[in-house]
């Protein structure tokens, strides 16, 4: 039903200008010429982009960030298709548990597990090494890969699995040629959603990070904090793009494989097997 | 090397299966022979889907063993059987074009890519596709995508087809149209099938054999022929093709040749029994509705029992009619033109009958509640 109350145009409008404003006023205030962050940035200038691109320091921590989101988002995907082929297709004593707990990160207070996280990190001497921070990082993606993997490997018809097995595949076989193309779109999006989510991550890594090694998300908090370097808002600009391009390739992704008919929903014959 | 000719391809050897405390499986054996056609028939739940998959390894028996030409199949892995299997759902691989579907098995081997292009290429002919090797699945009819499915399982040439309710999905027009062909595909690569059906009639249609199977346990097994005219218990009676059970009481008997007096006092039939019977025993009497004489053809018979014309139903070349006697209802069905010449209306008195031979006696009896005393006469 459509509610007629004429005050939700209104709202709803506002909500579009809202939400996506500080957005567009970081981007803008980031071609600004001047000292300090400024609206409306006339004239325009790269001017903190250029400084940006010569700052070792802000270069260091972008590629910090790029490659722990990477190996971290790779780690959880692998871990997480594991624990999906596992639970997609057994049931046991504690399966439903250890679904919850994959799930768990998600809601898990940050800041204590960071302090968790800083003890035991400390005490095995990897306090702020691109180890612990690969492992903070892997744990806290886990979720946002294995809820993309378990829907595509659940939907996965086991009967592919077992006609390639009577054609004489082996288990590897099967898992490289029919398993793995068939829910790539689930690989796909899992990966990309634990890379945004490890990029963009501040709260439990700002407690690991230290001198030797920065992310980008905590360098900009630093930043921000002890000085009111422009340099922030073409930072700032940079993690907008960069996800933006991910969320975009998730839905291509997406897409693209619900065009092509990937995932068995085109098929006209009825997918279930009568256990007879 | 064991004689090819002597060992059955297929032998199935006091098979159950358990899961829990239900036997879905009970002692199952049958052996299907190089080349021959068999088809498991019974309806859902009864166990023929998990035979199936126990042949092919992926579900292991509880007991009994597995043999595939003469080779025992204990501990052999689905991928080293040398079976094809055609799914329900076809499994078709959505990523793959219909040329790389069947090359599939092909490619597993290892064979090189002229010998694979070749083998495709003639499976595919086989199956009536050439020319369709670069297409989508998702392109195919359902009839296709059913070619296809089989074009991928009998491109290796396995020693074993399995085939789980392949037709299924089909519309009846196009699954006889299958039927046809898969028979005639089968006749022509002298390839063992077994394919499990709940569908009695694709069963007749095709198998050279049937094993009827209810609650785990094979009921009968023989060819189409011996299992619609002779089955061995009443559920295969009722569940091969339309039938009439009458129960009563064995009232005379001479050798296999019985008279049986019907409970509820409708009077007295003739059926002919695998084995004398013991007289005064319970027993059943299965009798084809086109083996019903109604009428002046039931008039000039030794006995008949009187009815009244229930439901007249003009099915093309057949007639079908309902004849109730008191609480008992017999389904008749004859030819259009002697339907025409008996006057069948609905209501009419009407007498019928049947030759002792077309009747078949069956041990155990239906519920009783299907006949009341009723004061139906025997006419002289």
């Amino acid at each position: 039903m459509r509610l007629r109350l004429p005050l939700w145009q209104p709202v709803v409008a506002a909500v579009f200008v809202f939400l996506p404003a500080p957005i567009v006023i970081v981007i803008a205030a980031s071609f600004s010429h001047t000292g300090y962050l400024d609206l409306p940035p006339w004239p325009l200038s790269l001017r903190w982009y250029i400084a940006l691109l010569s700052d070792t320091e802000w270069l260091g921590a972008i590629g910090t960030s790029l490659a722990l989101a990477f190996v971290a988002a790779s780690a959880s995907v692998l871990t997480a298709l594991c624990a999906a082929q596992v639970l997609a297709r057994r049931r046991f004593t504690g399966s439903h548990f250890i679904g919850l707990l994959l799930m768990l990160p998600l809601v898990f207070p940050h800041a204590a597990l960071a302090v968790v996280m800083v003890g035991l990190l400390m005490s095995f001497g990897a306090g702020g090494t691109f180890a612990g921070l690969l492992l903070v990082h892997a744990i806290l993606t886990l979720p946002y890969a294995y809820r993309p993997l378990i829907g595509s490997v659940m939907s996965l018809d086991t009967d592919m699995e077992e006609a390639a097995m009577s054609l004489g595949a082996r288990p590897f076989y099967v898992l490289r040629r029919v398993s793995l193309p068939l829910i790539r779109p689930g690989l796909i999006t899992g990966f990309l959603f634990a890379f945004i989510v490890s990029f963009d991550e501040v709260t439990v890594t700002m407690f690991l990070t230290g001198p030797d090694i920065t992310t980008l998300p905590v360098k900009i908090f630093h930043a921000i904090q002890e000085t009111s370097d422009p340099v922030v808002g073409a930072v700032s600009s940079l993690i907008v793009l960069v996800t933006i391009l991910a969320v975009m390739l998730v839905q291509r992704v997406v897409r693209l494989e619900q065009f092509a008919g990937h995932g068995g929903s085109d098929t006209a014959v009825p997918a279930r097997r009568s256990h007879a | 090397m064991p004689d090819t000719a002597s060992v059955p391809m297929l032998e199935v050897d006091h098979v159950s299966k358990r899961y829990g405390s239900v036997r879905a499986v009970d002692d199952v054996s049958f052996s299907v022979a190089a080349g021959e056609f068999l088809t498991l028939l019974g309806p859902s739940g009864c166990g023929k889907t998990t035979v199936l998959r126990m042949i092919a390894g992926f579900v292991e028996p509880s007991a009994g063993s597995v043999r595939i030409a003469g080779r025992a199949m204990g501990g052999v892995r689905p991928y080293d059987r040398q079976i094809g299997i055609v799914f329900q759902n076809l499994a078709l691989f959505p990523h793959m074009t219909v040329g790389q579907n069947v090359a599939f098995g092909l490619e597993v081997r290892r064979r090189g890519r002229d010998e694979t292009a070749r083998g495709v290429a003639d499976a595919l002919a086989l199956v009536g596709l050439d020319g369709f090797a670069s297409r989508r699945i998702h392109e195919l009819s359902g009839g296709q995508r059913q070619r296809v499915a089989l074009a991928r399982a009998l491109v290796v040439h396995p020693s074993v087809l399995l085939l789980d309710e392949p037709l299924g999905a089909l519309d009846l027009r196009l699954r006889r149209q299958m039927q046809a062909e898969l028979k005639q595909i089968q006749r022509r690569l002298g390839t063992t099938f077994v394919l499990v059906t709940h569908d009695q009639e694709e069963a007749l249609t095709m198998s050279d054999r049937i094993a009827v199977l209810n609650h785990g346990r094979i009921e009968q097994i023989g060819t189409g022929a011996e299992i619609y005219a002779r089955p061995t218990s009443l559920f295969v009676a009722r569940f091969i093709g339309d039938t009439n059970i009458l129960s009563g009481r064995v009232a005379a008997c001479d050798r296999t040749r019985v008279r049986i007096e019907i409970g509820g006092g409708l009077g007295a039939v003739e059926a002919i029994a695998a084995s004398p019977p013991v007289p005064g025993s319970m027993v059943s009497v299965s009798v084809r509705p086109e083996d019903v004489l109604l009428g002046q053809a039931a008039e000039q018979r030794p006995w008949c029992l009187r009815g009244r014309v229930g439901e007249v139903v003009y099915a093309g070349a057949q007639m079908r009619c309902t004849v109730l006697l008191d609480g008992a209802e017999l389904q008749a069905s004859l030819p259009a033109r002697l339907a025409a010449a008996a006057n069948l209306a609905p209501d009419v008195s009407i007498s019928l009958s049947w030759h002792a031979e077309d009747a078949w006696l069956l041990p155990g009896t239906v519920p009783s509640d299907a006949h009341h005393v009723g004061e139906q006469k025997q006419c002289e």
